[in-house]
């Protein structure tokens, strides 16, 4: 396919804050070329793979989305192309092993849909709490792109102003969607924390058709898989965009690998190159860049972009690109009740108590969040009662035993950026010659106080409330698969890579919206605030554009 | 200059011989209203009214017809652009005979078939809504041009008087007040036939065959006669309300594209005692007999999974129809295709649609979704399959033919087959008439046939000479 | 240790109604109607036994296209599952077995205890181990699936229509559900 020489604007990526913005651009009349580094995959088969798996490979989200050759994402202990694609390090990096899809879509195509709002406080954390940074603009200027978001995307939430989050901040507008239904063991988790221990379990916000098609996607019918893909599209992903993105003249290029972003004698960006599956190299103009492949591959690509004019990588005056590098630091907690809740209802994330992430222990340690989530629970239990022998009826009531009364809650974190959580180009390639990333991380001290002393003992709290066997364990820090802080906002350029719109300090035509971008996290899915910051910049591109045209 | 003649001889004869010359749109809300409701039973805005946001009644919609596009006209009472300047007795003409104010000829995609059947009363209450009761809409519609010699609408008198009856409803005193009132409905306002009863070449309502089944554009409107294995003849009079409510009996039938639309936009806002009346009269006309198989009771569940489950997705397998289907429809329609329990996803057997011989409806469903908006049944959506920018996946002509057959075998009429081209002449839109082609045809020869004739008399006149 | 105790529960658990035990390819039902994976493995000699062991073993109604897989993939690892297959039957054709507590007792520990458990383990799961590259042969069919497919999703599946899974109560694990 032949490609419009010089579009307007030219995208790297085709995820959620990509297929954002070029429908933006092109709803304003410019010209878009997107290059996706992956395959174009239909959703039967993504499905289709997910069913295929055996049983003892059904909890790993990533096994449905087989990476190819030339885009590998980490598929870690699989025998893959991504095998031993993300290279971490450090006291946590196992704690960053992280999980993202390089296919036409983004990792939209896995995610739970979460839709978390930050907080006015969240946004003020170095003003408010003397740690971390500050938002560059308050809250109240990005709640209209909320807005925009949760309208594009279609989200569903609570009508009920005291469910919403954040708590007594009014909304501009109401949720498209009312809030889905609980499980039966979401009800019984609401009324257990509520009773006991006085804390609010509410509806969480999610990206999800809730009661009625919207979007011209179906209405979610309780699959309960919306990790690792929703078998009908009722749950928002960037693929189903796609099609909508064609009909309205964007060219999508797949299986594109950009490799180097280049720049002119003025340090603007004037092209970018990228490998095909054969190896061969091809060049694409245009005259303004959006680079939003991911939390790790945006920086990535900053880096191998270096040339003379940016030695240190392109974007990168500050030597902040690829540093920051953050998550949310999970603790998960495998429980085992006394009593059948059943979650396995609806979807696979559903509320969580969010209350608990506010307040003045943020100037000691990181603020957590916790939820029950709803996952069935079959995988999780069929081995083990397998094997206690049992057979027949009694068999049956075990495993129905063990299914409706296992569980998981989860404590999720906030984290500092510390430029020493880097992400760096190894000197190992990968199958087109590359440089597989690595990252090293360390969830620091204000993270591993706050298992200590808060989200640690307010579990062990929330499992007795809730009547388990025994005290739950976790195994540590893992990934939320949420990854921020790579090409960190602000509004000093010797310490930031991108302005408040996501635009580089140093490239006025090379836009940088999403994850990376955020310059603090929160405990909530990142996700609508990466696309709120998808929805600043396409309009700083949209006012740049005319102005210099 | 002749088309004009032609026109105001009967304009001044439907003059001469209408009450209504000189009667004015009412203001009185009530009559207003009676007004909106016909029009709701009547189903204007399924034509008139764009979708997606187009403004009520204001045209522009395009009506794919077998002989080419039909841009539906603006009905508002607009001036410049809609019915703005029309009297009772032009609204009731263009209603009953086909012919607009300026004495054009209207095409029978405007059923006046059926609404000549409008009594007095019924045609004043509309023209009263429609100068009162709607916002004019000052915005000019497309031009309709139909291939030659469709395009020659003074044509359309001839047709008028070769199967146009215009006569308005007359009660039977031998049936009940809600037998008449549900004929009245069904033959007037709703217009079942328009839709359910075949064609003749000429494109006429085939009277002996009504209500028998008939295909409009890419969906296949069924055999809704009361035989108890063709048509509708094992529902309840329940049932078909129901139906009519809310496009749903569980277990039998849904609605689907246009039966879809007249459900969303019309049958629902029907009361109840209107919905009984229709039940009652369609459900006493003579049934047909036209095929050997109930639709309602064929297939059940069963499943092909453990011929490929396991194994990597592109693999060979023989069973690709199982696959598609497992891949595409499972997670709504059930692995076994039972549905699900509440009956909302429906089965894919005990379905007319799979158990249809004709399968135009099977393939429509797959490539074009469903799309139903009730208050008794919710909004129910079945996203597509074809090329749209929202299909859920976009299958090929074989796979929808691989699909179709496997669902025909496995869970309907296993003696129907889908060819891969039938498919392409649905996701065109149905098939073409040959109409067009054939009246050219006919036109040439007869035109060939005058010149030979004048050729043969210059000639002999030339010998005599 | 927990075998022995389960022993003891198998004698005081009351007789389950088997249900189409033994039963040729049924139609209807709640598994409906089913095919042979392949006309060539529905006429292997060992599978109609491994069925008929199956459904002694595994109170519920089995798939043959699922079972034909199955027995596919134990023969390659297992030369001797035909014999063992025979032996497990005579075991179970001897004490008058209808159900699986009729007869599991009397299997010994060893090779052929071993292969009763790999079935019932099979027919759950869906595939013959834990691991993460097993082959599958059953996902809506494994029956851990279905044992709680009343009140939960089997996963990738939907279950009801927008939003009409509110309210559901909390359910208590018996009565055990019919599959």
């Amino acid at each position: 396919m032949s490609l419009p020489s010089n579009s307007d604007v030219v995208i790297v990526g085709t995820g959620v804050v990509a297929a954002v913005v070029a429908e933006q651009l092109l709803d304003a009349g410019l010209s878009v070329v997107m290059l996706e580094a992956g395959p174009r995959v239909s959703r039967a088969e993504i499905v289709e793979n997910y069913r295929n798996l055996p049983l003892g490979n059904k909890g790993n989200a990533i096994a449905s989305y087989p990476s190819k050759p030339w885009a590998p994402h980490p598929e870690p202990n699989s025998g893959r192309p991504g095998d031993d694609y993300l290279q971490v390090s450090g006291p946590n990096g196992i704690g960053y092993l992280q999980s993202y899809v390089r296919y036409a879509g983004g990792s939209t195509w896995h995610w739970a849909g979460t839709s978390w709002r930050l907080t006015p406080e969240d946004m003020r954390l170095n003003s408010n709490f003397g740690v971390g940074r500050d938002w560059p603009f308050p809250y109240e200027e990005l709640e209209p792109y909320y807005v925009k978001t949760e309208y594009k995307l279609g989200i569903c939430g609570p009508s009920d102003e005291a469910e919403q989050w954040p708590q007594g901040v009014p909304r501009s507008a109401p949720y498209p969607m009312p809030e889905l239904p609980f499980s039966p063991g979401e009800n019984k988790f609401t009324d257990v924390v509520r009773d006991k221990l006085g804390l609010r379990n509410v509806h969480v916000a999610q990206a999800r058709n809730s009661g009625t098609a919207y979007d011209n996607r179906p209405a979610c019918c309780s699959s309960n898989n919306c990790v690792p893909v929703c078998p009908v599209g009722a749950k928002y992903d960037a693929a189903t965009a796609l099609g909508r993105l064609e009909a309205k003249g964007a060219k999508i290029l797949h299986n594109a690998v950009v490799y180097k972003v280049e720049t002119n004698a003025q340090n603007q960006v004037e092209a970018v190159n990228y490998l095909d599956p054969d190896k061969q190299s091809h060049r694409v103009t245009g005259k303004t860049f959006v680079l939003a492949c991911n939390g790790i591959e945006t920086p990535k690509l900053l880096l191998m972009s270096a040339d003379d004019r940016n030695p240190n990588g392109l974007a990168n005056s500050s030597d902040q690109v690829g540093r920051n590098m953050m998550d949310h630091p999970q603790l998960a907690y495998k429980i085992k009740l006394k009593e059948p809740y059943w979650t396995g209802v609806g979807p696979v994330v559903n509320s969580g108590i969010m209350e608990t992430s506010q307040g003045d222990y943020r100037a000691r340690h990181a603020a957590a969040y916790f939820r029950f989530n709803n996952f069935a629970q079959n995988r999780f239990v069929t081995f083990d009662t397998l094997q206690q022998g049992l057979v027949g009826k009694a068999l049956d009531e075990q495993l129905r035993h063990n299914t409706g009364t296992s569980g998981m809650i989860v404590a999720a974190h906030e984290i500092l950026p510390d430029p020493n959580n880097r992400l760096t180009l190894s000197d190992k390639k990968d199958w087109l010659g590359l440089p597989k990333p690595a990252v090293h991380y360390d969830v620091g001290d204000y993270v591993r106080r706050s298992a200590e002393e808060f989200s640690g003992p307010m579990i062990q709290r929330i499992a007795e409330a809730m009547g388990v066997l025994e005290a739950p364990k976790t195994v540590g820090f893992r990934p939320s698969k949420h990854i921020m802080g790579g090409t960190i906002m602000g509004t000093d350029s010797s310490n930031s890579v991108v302005d408040d719109v996501c635009r580089s300090h140093d490239h006025a035509n090379l836009f940088l919206p999403g994850g990376g971008a955020m310059p603090s996290t929160a405990t909530g899915n990142s996700t609508i605030t990466m696309v709120a910051l998808g929805f600043r910049a396409a309009e700083a591109i949209v006012q740049q554009m005319k102005a210099g045209a | 200059m002749m088309k004009k003649l032609t026109a105001s001889l009967i304009f001044g004869a439907s003059v001469l011989l209408s009450p209504l010359a000189l009667a004015a749109a009412s203001d009185d809300p009530a009559v207003i209203a009676k007004g909106e409701y016909l029009a709701e039973a009547s189903d204007c805005t399924a034509c008139h009214t764009q979708e997606h946001g187009g403004k009520p009644f204001a045209g522009g919609k395009a009506i794919h017809s077998p002989v080419g596009e039909i841009f539906a006209t603006n009905i508002t009472p607009s001036k410049q652009f809609g019915i703005g300047n029309y009297s009772e007795e032009q609204f009731a003409n263009a209603l009953r005979n086909g012919v607009a104010a300026d004495g054009s000829r209207l095409y029978p995609a405007m059923p006046y078939t059926a609404y000549a059947k409008l009594t007095d009363e019924d045609i004043h209450a509309l023209y009263s809504y429609f100068m009162h009761g709607v916002e004019p809409v000052d915005n000019p519609t497309s031009e309709t041009v139909l291939p030659f010699p469709m395009n020659l609408r003074f044509s359309m008198a001839i047709w008028n008087t070769l199967f146009h009856d215009n006569k308005s409803h007359q009660d039977d005193p031998s049936k009940s007040e809600e037998w008449n009132r549900g004929r009245y409905l069904v033959e007037g306002p709703t217009h079942c036939s328009t839709c359910h009863t075949p064609r003749g070449f000429m494109m006429q309502e085939l009277g002996d065959q009504n209500l028998a089944g008939a295909q409009v554009g890419p969906w296949y409107a069924p055999n809704i006669t009361p035989d108890e294995v063709s048509g509708i003849g094992s529902w309840s009079k329940a049932e078909l309300v129901e139906y009519l409510k809310t496009g749903r009996i569980e277990g039998k039938a849904q609605a689907a594209g246009s039966m879809a639309e007249a459900v969303t936009n019309s049958f629902q806002h029907l009361t109840d005692e209107d919905l009984n009346a229709i039940a009652e009269y369609v459900m006493s006309v003579p049934a047909i007999n036209n095929a050997s198989e109930d639709r309602f009771t064929q297939g059940e569940a069963g499943n092909q999974l453990a011929q490929f489950r396991g194994k990597a997705f592109d693999a060979e397998t023989e069973a690709e129809g199982a696959r598609i289907y497992s891949g595409n429809c499972a997670a709504c329609h059930g692995y076994n295709g039972q549905g699900t329990d509440d009956g909302y996803y429906p089965s894919m057997f005990n379905n007319s649609v799979t158990g249809e011989e004709n399968t135009s409806n099977l393939i429509a469903a797959i490539i074009y979704g469903v799309h139903r908006e009730t208050e008794a049944g919710g909004n129910v959506f079945m996203p597509p399959f074809g090329d749209q920018p929202n299909a859920l996946n976009s299958l090929s002509d074989e796979q929808i033919a691989t699909l179709s057959n496997y669902l025909m075998d496995s869970y309907g009429l296993a003696s129907a087959e889908v060819t891969p081209e039938q498919v392409a002449v649905i996701r065109a839109g149905g098939e073409k008439s040959p109409l067009v082609q054939q009246a050219r045809i006919g036109m040439a020869a007869g035109a060939a046939v005058v010149v030979l004739l004048l050729l043969g008399f210059v000639l002999r006149r030339k010998r005599r000479k | 240790m927990s075998r022995n105790n389960n022993e003891r529960e198998l004698q005081s658990l009351s007789r389950r109604k088997l249900l189409k035990a033994g039963a040729a390819l049924g139609a209807g039902g709640l598994l409906g109607v089913q095919l042979p994976v392949s006309a060539a493995l529905a006429a292997e000699p060992g599978v109609a036994p491994f069925m008929e062991l199956s459904r002694l073993l595994v109170n519920h109604q089995l798939d043959e296209g699922v079972g034909q897989r199955m027995w596919q993939l134990l023969q390659q690892e297992n030369a001797q599952l035909d014999r063992q297959v025979s032996a497990v039957l005579e075991i179970a054709h001897a004490n008058n077995a209808k159900i699986v507590e009729d007869f599991f007792p009397a299997i010994p520990e060893g090779e052929l205890q071993d292969l009763a458990y790999q079935v019932i383990f099979g027919w759950y799961a869906g595939c013959l181990n834990t691991s993460k590259t097993a082959e599958s042969f059953a996902f809506a069919q494994a029956l851990t699936f279905q044992n709680t497919a009343d009140v939960i999703s089997i996963p990738s599946y939907g279950r009801t229509g927008p939003n009409e899974w509110a309210d559901r109560p909390n359910v208590p694990v018996l009565p055990l559900r019919d599959f």
